[in-house]
C-alpha cells in the first residue's frame, strides 16, 4: 500500500487504528518491532507459525485450535480477551 | 532432573564461556531455581540481596543472562514490557494465563496442545521446535 503512492500512509494508519479501536481488528506484535493489524471477526485468537531461520510468520486459521483454547480457559475459570499461540520451528522453504 | 544436574549444566556453560567458578553465581542460580516463579532480574535481585546484600544488581543481571544462555531458563512475555524468566529444563509444557485485572499469572499443564501443535505443523510442512500459548483475560476474582 505504501509503495502505490495513491493513498498517504498516515490515512492507512488512521483507518487501521479506527478499525482497531472499534474492536473489529487486532494489533499483532511479531517482535523485532514489527506490528501488523488483522481483522479478528469477533475473535481475538492470534495463532502463528514462526520460522526461526527466516523470521517468517504464517497465520494459523484453525477452528479446532481456537475451540481448544476457549475450552482450556473456561475449564480454568478464566475469561479470555486475547490469546497468543506461537509454534516456533523451521518453515518449508528453509528446511 | 535434580538441582545437582542443573548446577552441572551451568558450571559447564560458565567454563565454556571462559569464566571462573563463583559462589555468588551459584547462589543466584540456587535462588532462581528455588523461586519456581516467573521472575524478572529486579525480582531476583530483591530476593538475593535479602540474604546477600553484597551481591549487586549487575552480578544478578549478568548471571541471569548466563542462566538463559546455558539453556536452563527462557524468557516469557506477559505483554507488559517486563522481561520475566522461568525454569526451562525438566519442565512439562504448560500454557500461561495472565490476568489483565490484577496482574497475576498461573500455569496450566495440558498434553493436548502438543498434539495440536504437531498436527498443525505437519499440515503446513513446518518442523516444530517449541510452542508457546499465552492467554490474557480476567481471572475468577477479577470477573
Amino acid at each position: 500500500m505504501k509503495k502505490q503512492g495513491l493513498i498517504p500512509e498516515s490515512n492507512i494508519q488512521k483507518t487501521i487504528r479506527i478499525v482497531h479501536d472499534n474492536g473489529r481488528g487486532a494489533e499483532i506484535d511479531f517482535g523485532y518491532n514489527i506490528r501488523q493489524f488483522k481483522c479478528k471477526n469477533g475473535c481475538e485468537h492470534h495463532n502463528h507459525l514462526v520460522c526461526v531461520i527466516c523470521g517468517g510468520h504464517t497465520y494459523i486459521d484453525d477452528r479446532v485450535l481456537e475451540d481448544y483454547q476457549d475450552k482450556l480457559a473456561q475449564e480454568n475459570g478464566f475469561k479470555p480477551t486475547k490469546q497468543y499461540f506461537k509454534i516456533y520451528g523451521v518453515c518449508k522453504n528453509c528446511q | 532432573m535434580t538441582m545437582k544436574k542443573e548446577f552441572e549444566i551451568f558450571e559447564q556453560h560458565v567454563s565454556q564461556k571462559g569464566l571462573k567458578h563463583s559462589q555468588k553465581r551459584d547462589y543466584i542460580l540456587k535462588v532462581f531455581l528455588d523461586t519456581r516463579k516467573h521472575v524478572s532480574a529486579e525480582d531476583l535481585y530483591r530476593i538475593v540481596k535479602g540474604n546477600h546484600p553484597e551481591i549487586g544488581y549487575t552480578t544478578v543481571y549478568r548471571t541471569l543472562k548466563l542462566i538463559v544462555s546455558s539453556g536452563l531458563a527462557e524468557q516469557v512475555d506477559f505483554d507488559d514490557g517486563v522481561k520475566r524468566f522461568e525454569r526451562k529444563v525438566g519442565r512439562e509444557y504448560h500454557a500461561h494465563f495472565i490476568c489483565t485485572g490484577c496482574g497475576n499469572n498461573f500455569e496450566v499443564f495440558d498434553e493436548n496442545i502438543k498434539r495440536l501443535s504437531s498436527s498443525l505443523s505437519k499440515a503446513s510442512h513446518f518442523e516444530p521446535q517449541k510452542h508457546r500459548l499465552e492467554i490474557f483475560g480476567l481471572c475468577k476474582k477479577c470477573q
